[in-house]
């Protein structure tokens, strides 16, 4: 059935649909509808799931926690100072490998005090040990929030599902919101196989030696590498069941016989298909690939097509301050060890910080400069700094 | 694409306006996508939402910097704030009043305006008080009959399905103002 | 550190992280980890006395049948509270209780409707007409109890409920003394103190009314007869005694005797039988009094004093207070017993309140320490509101069983375990556990490290701790 849904609340039909047994969340803008509309669920009995209200974020991801442990299906939402309150309990659910998912709605963080969006709190939370999707449009939010059930209960790591503030948690499209009968084909009940249990009690999270500490640091590396594959089988097996695909941890947009590769994330590579179809028209070879998955990071799948590009673009509305664009970043890491001849120069681009439109124009500048120049001249390209 | 700028004040019922506007079209099939201006709402402070129509998926997701045509929920919002700005030659500009458009003479040579006595109306109909009349579905039917972008039916569906109380008068009032609008 | 149960010991050394589980848990079962060495405090599950009790001179177990009005249980809580005074309905019109006053839940909102509720229960029981618990084992020793207020009448009560003969001596015609004397009948309507009065009698107590004894029947008789007398014969007018001081020095029966005047006429015409001397020359002046010791024990073997005639507050819950001690004073003499090695046992708080079922069943209800406001935790009580308040009666409304079961729900239950669950809920350890029986929980030692967060998290100061000897 389609429904003109605005993307917070297709964050919580996702979350309904999954039928999340626990919810432990604390209000704050731009979250704020995704949890008065679950807890309106389950006030109506729509949603049988046990809603706690918590005094802060940080108990609201303690709360969840522990639901884990106990092996409830549990969910949280949360945005910027919230997320960042987390902190500390996000290494605490990925370290004890429970598959915890939950939406943060991309919000820049203070000072100066803001609502608007960016990804800078997410991405500050880049080595927790989430599974990290950035999602484009309102119907990518809900199949996300089921697909990411999906994963994280394969692989015992949680997932934080992303998108960015008003232009998607506030604006109304149509959403497709699948039947329940489907989804409960596709996303079996958890059976937590380390749950909580009276008749033989065993500690978690306990003392753990120097000499077993670097093993278990060692097995969520090897989860995080095993997502990659669980990632497409997931995304290929909702295809079968929903009829939509993502792409698993990357979507290529019109890469074939790309000259120059456009990297963007969220609504960025939304607006960005618009305007590599308008360059595409003018004859100009551009291309886009989208990353939707940042953690695991997709090495594979951007080695590959970036190294078939003459240049490189990435547009971050985020920054890690005394290095540059996050995204840009790791993608020139991960292109570090391909073949000298094969490396294209990487434009890394920072724009949109703190809610600054990033309309076509603002795209088109970006392509413009690439193509315009053989080699980034500075680590950091800003767009639209007013000097 | 066809964009559409909705001006009014905060409390008026600008945003709900442009969800109700993309649900009408979105059931003649076509794709649509609504927002508020991104920010902070205070009660009486002039306050954006806006709504993109087109034959294909949207994918542009910024604000709408050219609309083809703006709403106006309160007249006083004109001598406020440059309603007009960005907007497309020939766009409409749909103004709740009680005044003929050709008083509204600056806006007339540029654009097209339509005016409605949408306060009048609501009222009439019962919705809101004289202080604050409800006029955020008025207008709409206004908007339905002098653009033709969509039937009427539609948006009296629509009227149905997502104001939360009183729905037959709202859709009185989108039928009165559907007649009454002057252009 | 090596348990003697190895078996439940697992140790595991990895030697690959292949056999490592992903999560960082325990891989044996806790069970092996005796945090319980540990510790150098262990919580203990301790009753303290309720205030309320405490404060009660007539020794009524309030908060427990405050507890049973809660669930509804009317007949089982009037059955307690009769086990302590035989006057609910009287107590519930006249007492001043200050059991009320020393309600914890006054100084959080507003105190319990004690009184009000112990009315509520006396009527019930008057309504319902429940009979009262008489010892099956009939004892030999007969008692003369001289005197039919309440006091006397406690006595009584108390004592045939033991399996002794009771004579009860009454020179009016009417049981009941200052009952009938002292109150307004719309205060204490005749019918309410006959209805008690009467349940008491029928506990196969002999009355002889208008029998004075001194006049209709000498004391020597009676000494004869009886293994034991109580005089509870109540506040009588005085005239100021002309007697010197040396005479007002002796006790009270000796001095009788000296003076050979008729023990009766004396007592009406206002004799002072007079214990130490300097409460002598000042009573002497204004009441007649007898000096008892605390439990009612006059300096006469075998005379026993209760009520308004001893040094007591005047007062119906002091009356019955007195009335009980004197009838375990008895009780212990006849049995050849110290009544004093018992009073540590029986004693509610630190004043004058015994309980009568600590001293029958030598089982005692709580460690005799009150529990103040400042013992409890009070994070987990809601205000409330009285729902039954004294003006309701004046009024002559009806009360309704639902308006009262809501004013004992209101019961902090200081000091009583109420399994509410919190230690078993807050224990870090799972050393907590229900007991089968439903009695309450049980301690598992083993594993309780001493945190006492049970103790701190214990609503109603129901918990203590002690230390552990290593």
């Amino acid at each position: 059935m389609k429904k003109i849904l605005m993307g917070n609340h297709a964050v919580s039909y996702g979350a309904l649909l999954s039928r999340v047994e626990v919810i432990a969340a604390y209000p704050i803008t731009p979250q704020t509808q995704v949890v008065e509309e679950l807890s309106e669920m389950c006030a109506q009995g729509k949603l049988k799931a046990r809603y706690i209200n918590v005094e802060s974020e940080h108990s609201a991801m303690a709360a969840c926690i522990a639901a884990e442990q106990a092996g409830a299906r549990t969910f949280t939402a949360t945005s910027a100072h919230g997320l960042t309150l987390m902190h500390e309990l996000l290494h605490w659910a990925a370290g004890g490998r429970l598959p915890i998912v939950m939406a943060n709605i991309n919000r820049s963080m203070a000072p100066g005090w803001s609502i608007w969006t960016d990804q800078n709190d997410s991405l500050s939370q880049r080595d927790t040990g989430w599974l990290q999707i950035y999602c484009e449009s309102n119907q990518e939010v809900l199949d996300s929030i089921i697909q990411a059930y999906k994963i994280a209960e394969q692989i015992l790591l949680p997932v934080m599902v992303i998108l960015d503030a008003f232009v998607l948690s506030h604006t109304f499209e149509p959403v497709d919101i699948p039947k329940q009968e489907l989804v409960d084909q596709f996303l079996p009940e958890l059976d937590y196989p380390y749950k909580l249990d009276v008749k033989n009690p065993c500690s978690f999270g306990s003392l753990l030696p120097p000499e077993y500490y670097l093993e278990l640091r060692y097995k969520v590396q090897k989860a995080m590498e095993e997502a990659h594959d669980v990632i497409i089988k997931v995304d290929k097996e909702f295809q079968q069941v929903f009829g939509r695909s993502y792409g698993g941890l990357v979507e290529e947009y019109r890469t074939e016989d790309a000259e120059l590769v456009l990297v963007a994330s969220s609504t960025v590579a939304s607006t960005s298909r618009m305007v590599v179809d308008q360059l595409r028209d003018e004859g100009v070879k551009v291309g886009m690939i989208k990353m939707r998955f940042f953690r695991p990071f997709p090495t594979k799948e951007v080695t590959n097509i970036l190294k078939q590009a003459k240049k490189v673009a990435v547009i971050d509305r985020n920054i890690s301050y005394g290095q540059g664009g996050i995204f840009c970043e790791e993608i020139r890491s991960v292109l570090y060890n391909i073949d000298r001849q094969e490396k294209p120069p990487v434009f890394g681009y920072i724009a949109g910080l703190g809610g600054r439109d990033i309309t076509p124009t603002t795209i088109r500048e970006i392509l413009s400069h690439t193509l315009k120049e053989d080699k980034p001249k500075e680590n950091i390209i800003w767009i639209g700094v007013k000097h | 694409m066809i964009e559409v700028r909705i001006h009014g004040r905060g409390g008026q019922g600008a945003v709900v306006a442009s969800k109700i506007l993309a649900v009408s079209i979105f059931k003649e099939g076509k794709y649509v996508q609504s927002f508020p201006n991104f920010g902070v709402e205070r009660r009486g402070a002039p306050v954006t939402a806006y709504t993109r129509i087109d034959d294909k998926a949207i994918l542009l997701r910024c604000k709408i910097y050219n609309p083809d045509h703006v709403v106006i929920l309160d007249p006083s919002l004109i001598e406020a704030i440059n309603i007009t700005e960005g907007l497309k030659e020939k766009g409409w500009v749909i103004i709740n009043s009680d005044k003929e458009p050709s008083h509204f003479n600056s806006l007339i040579k540029k654009y097209r305006v339509a005016t409605v006595d949408a306060s009048g109306i609501a009222l009439k109909n019962s919705l809101g008080s004289k202080a604050n009349p409800i006029v955020n579905t008025a207008i709409l039917g206004a908007f339905c009959k002098t653009t033709g972008l969509f039937r009427l039916t539609s948006l009296m569906e629509a009227v149905r399905e997502e104001v939360p109380s009183a729905q037959e008068r709202n859709v009185q009032a989108v039928e009165d103002a559907y007649h009454q609008v002057k252009y | 550190m090596k348990e003697k149960d190895e078996d439940e010991i697992k140790v595991v050394v990895y030697h690959s992280e292949k056999e490592m589980p992903p999560v960082p848990m325990s891989v044996a079962n806790t069970l092996y980890n005796k945090t319980g060495t540990w510790k150098y405090v262990q919580p203990i599950y301790q009753n303290r006395t309720p205030p309320c009790n405490a404060g009660c001179p007539a020794g009524e177990d309030i908060e427990g049948w405050l507890s049973l009005v809660g669930k509804g249980e009317f007949l089982e809580a009037l059955q307690l509270l009769l086990s302590e005074n035989p006057f609910p309905a009287i107590c519930g019109r006249i007492c001043y209780h200050p059991c009320e006053k020393a309600c914890n839940r006054g100084k959080f909102d507003q105190p319990l409707s004690i009184n009000s509720v112990e009315r509520f229960l006396g009527d019930y029981g008057i309504k319902q007409g429940v009979p009262t618990s008489i010892s099956a084992e009939r004892k030999k020793e007969r008692v003369a109890i001289i005197g039919s207020g309440p006091a006397g009448l406690t006595s009584a009560y108390h004592l045939a409920n033991m399996g002794y003969y009771i004579t009860l001596f009454e020179a009016s015609d009417r049981l009941g003394g200052s009952l009938i004397k002292k109150y307004s009948r719309e205060r204490l309507p005749a019918e309410v103190v006959e209805a008690e009065t009467e349940r008491i009698i029928k506990n196969g107590i002999e009355v002889r009314v208008g029998t004075k004894v001194g006049y209709d029947i000498s004391l020597e008789n009676l000494r004869r007869e009886y293994q034991a007398i109580l005089l509870a014969t109540g506040d009588q007018k005085s005239t100021i005694l002309k007697a010197d001081k040396g005479k007002a020095l002796l006790s009270g029966l000796e001095f009788l005797e000296d003076t050979g005047v008729k023990w009766g006429v004396k007592l009406e015409g206002g004799i002072t039988i007079v214990g130490e001397r300097h409460i002598a020359e000042k009573e002497i002046k204004s009441t007649p009094r007898i000096m008892t010791d605390p439990m009612g024990a006059t300096h006469e073997k075998g005379v026993f004093a209760c009520g308004d005639i001893t040094f007591i507050p005047r007062a119906i819950n002091h009356e019955v207070g007195s009335g009980k001690r004197a009838a375990m004073a008895i009780d212990s003499y006849l049995r050849g017993e110290d009544v004093e090695k018992k009073l540590e046992l029986v004693k509610v708080g630190q004043g004058e309140t015994v309980s009568m079922r600590s001293y029958i069943t030598g089982v005692v209800k709580w460690v005799n320490k009150t529990v103040s406001f400042d013992d409890l935790n009070l994070d987990y009580f809601e205000e409330k509101p009285r729902f039954l308040a004294p003006e309701m009666f004046a009024k002559g409304a009806i009360i309704k069983d639902e308006i009262t079961i809501q004013e004992a729900e209101r019961c902090f239950h200081c000091g009583v375990c109420t399994q509410c669950d919190n230690c078993y809920i807050y224990c870090p350890d799972l050393a907590i556990h229900r007991r089968k029986d439903s009695k309450g929980y049980w301690i598992n030692y083993d594993y309780c490290k001493g945190c006492l967060i049970c103790v701190h998290e214990c609503p109603r100061n129901a918990m203590s701790y002690e230390g552990v000897v290593k």
